[in-house]
């Protein structure tokens, strides 16, 4: 019997688990959602990925950094064979975030200033090196994970505010991050 | 028992990898710091003598920081003695960022510039204010 993965034009639309549980658990901390697609041509895949992410920082200061970020990226399922959609990949991605921030506080030195800054629409771009595994749960339902070792993040820089966090990539501090997407995916044949 | 250390061995990990943010590793201070030394022959001063530092000091300490304006970027520093009053006006950047959420935010001053001045001479021996730096200024009079 023909197996679903046996189609060889496929799109396939995949929903991050992760972000929508902080929207349950953690809302007033991290919030935001992340739509995976991909067009797959027998084992290659090409993948386009779109999120956005807020996060909300501070108890003695206010920290809001909000901000959608993409991803493009080929990716090669390393098991052709595999029966039941089992999928193990493989990829690389170029990523870029955009986002704003925005700071309030108020000093203890000397001067006792309320400091209120705005810093948006700064930006960055990385690459990714991606692995995972997928299987199927249903007819066209797929459910898996993805890591992502985030690379060669271009630096930020700043007037005045420094970011901690950079939607899509993690901390600023960090030059090289760690990513992990559990998702719930949908497989639409197209021939 | 081999479950028992494979709990054990995931506990450890888990610990290893928990974050241990330390506010006081942040480098940055809010002030500069002046050293004063003699025009004649370079020798410090112990005590300047100054009867007021303004803004921002109480003491005429000269080890004392001098705090910087974070919501500017010049501050103008006036040392008064019996009998004349000084002045040391500076340029400064300000830059602001989160070491750790669980620590006050940071402010960084950098590229700090002599504007003006009536003392001696002012030489510039860092314009980073931070910790491990003991004196951004040396101030001859």
């Amino acid at each position: 019997m023909q197996s679903e993965d046996s189609t060889s034009i496929a799109f396939r639309v995949n929903l991050d688990l992760i972000p929508l549980g902080r929207n349950v658990f953690v809302p007033a901390q991290k919030s935001g959602f992340e739509i995976q697609t991909s067009v797959l041509f027998n084992q290659y895949r090409l993948h386009f990925e779109y999120g956005s992410q807020r996060t909300k920082r501070g108890t003695n200061y206010d920290y809001n950094n909000k901000g959608q970020y993409f991803r493009i990226g080929p990716e090669i399922n390393l098991l052709k064979n595999a029966k039941d959609g089992l999928e193990m990949t493989f990829g690389l991605r170029y990523a870029q975030s955009t986002f704003d921030n925005s700071f309030s506080y108020e000093t203890n030195d000397f001067f006792g200033s309320i400091i209120n800054i705005e810093e948006n629409r700064q930006s960055t771009r990385w690459l990714e090196i991606t692995t995972g595994l997928s299987a199927k749960i249903g007819k066209r339902m797929t459910m898996g994970y993805t890591v992502r070792y985030k690379i060669q993040r271009k630096p930020l820089t700043s007037d005045q505010l420094l970011p901690y966090d950079i939607p899509g990539f993690g901390r600023r501090d960090d030059s090289n991050e760690v990513g992990f997407n559990y998702y719930i995916g949908w497989l639409i044949p197209l021939k | 028992m081999k479950i028992r250390n494979l709990v054990l061995v995931l506990i450890i990990v888990i610990w290893g990898c928990n974050e241990i943010e330390q506010c006081q590793l942040e480098p940055n201070r809010e002030g500069f710091t002046l050293g004063f030394f003699r025009s004649s022959d370079s020798t410090a001063y112990d005590s300047t003598g100054f009867t007021f530092i303004t803004p921002g000091v109480t003491s005429d300490s000269i080890q004392s920081i001098l705090p910087l304006d974070p919501l500017d970027t010049t501050i103008t520093y006036i040392f008064g003695t019996d009998s004349t009053d000084y002045n040391l006006v500076l340029s400064y950047d300000v830059i602001y960022y989160l070491f750790s959420p669980d620590c006050d935010p940071s402010i960084r001053f950098f590229d700090l510039k002599v504007l003006s001045t009536n003392f001696d001479s002012v030489a510039v021996i860092s314009d980073i204010v931070d910790e491990q730096i003991p004196t951004n200024f040396e101030i001859y009079l």
